[in-house]
């Protein structure tokens, strides 16, 4: 594989890779391959960080108050 | 509120009952124990009904609706197994049958961004965003993440929010949308690469990445 076919094949993995879902041996080629590719790893970095980005901009969200006591009393009648 | 936790927990509390036990549990026991076990997916389940209905009142009905659902179908919830995504597969389905059966909600077509909006990663160029533009990605508003989020095709975007805000596995994902793991995966990459190209529109138009901001 040139490089370049070895870096597509790489950047393919990264979601499944950042995911944990990828099996041992991939996790290991995905890994030898991130650490000696600086422009892998730089997509992989940011993956890594729109993820967090997403994250984050959702964690302030939560259920009005209200519905607990709204679903508490649905469920008892 | 630490929710897996509380899936340890009540993985430990559920082993001990048989299903002799769960047959034979009254009413009262069988609501309390579901007020202890599932209601405290509830403000997550929320956030889920938001991204799918779009809006705080129906996410509200959405959300009261699945549980009464789950409520009377919680004899059939087999413990021990996966309940956070059990609850989370009577919502989406719930959605499908309240809002998209009778047209309330303008119902887009899961799969609808062709081809002219994708691009795949045929190089480290063609993603629109160098790496060394990280720190600026930090710097988008919350805002403007969430609507971009929301904006995406309705397939696509639940599954970016099962993944990376409930995080959710590919597999769990598969359950909760009913669907074959490779769609998973398909609709996680292409809604993933639209959303990285906002963003990376964001940080352009915006000249974060000079350490301006508009004002």
């Amino acid at each position: 594989m040139s490089d370049s076919e070895e870096c597509l094949h790489i950047l393919e993995h990264v979601y499944a890779y950042h995911d944990g879902e990828l099996g041992a041996e991939e996790v290991r080629t995905v890994s030898e391959h991130l650490l000696t590719c600086e422009d892998c790893m730089g997509e992989y970095e940011t993956e890594k960080t729109m993820r967090s980005v997403i994250k984050r901009s959702f964690a302030s969200e939560s259920a009005p108050e209200s519905l607990q006591a709204r679903v508490g009393l649905a469920l008892e009648n | 509120m630490d929710e897996e936790l509380y899936k340890d927990l009540d993985a430990a509390s559920m082993s001990a009952k048989s299903d002799d036990e769960l047959a034979e549990e009254t009413e009262t026991a069988r609501r309390v124990r579901f007020e202890r076990e599932a209601v405290v997916y509830m403000n997550r389940m929320y956030g889920m009904a938001l991204r799918l209905t779009r809006n705080p009142a129906d996410a509200e009905d959405l959300v009261q609706e699945a549980m009464l659902k789950a409520y009377s179908a919680f004899h059939q919830y087999k413990p021990g197994t996966n309940l956070k995504a059990w609850l989370y597969r009577i919502l989406t389905n719930t959605f499908i049958d309240k809002y998209q059966k009778d047209k309330r909600m303008p119902a887009t077509s899961g799969d609808a961004p062709e081809d002219w909006q994708l691009h795949a990663a045929e190089s480290h160029d063609s993603l629109g965003l160098r790496s060394a533009e990280m720190e600026a990605l930090e710097r988008i508003p919350d805002k403007f993440i969430t609507d971009a989020v929301q904006s995406l095709p309705d397939d696509f975007r639940t599954a970016v929010y099962l993944a990376d805000v409930d995080g959710f596995s590919y597999k769990e994902i598969a359950e909760i949308m009913s669907t074959p793991i490779g769609t998973v995966m398909s609709r996680l990459n292409r809604g993933r690469k639209i959303l990285r190209e906002q963003l990376a529109d964001y940080v352009k138009a915006n000249r974060l990445l000079s350490g301006r901001t508009l004002e």
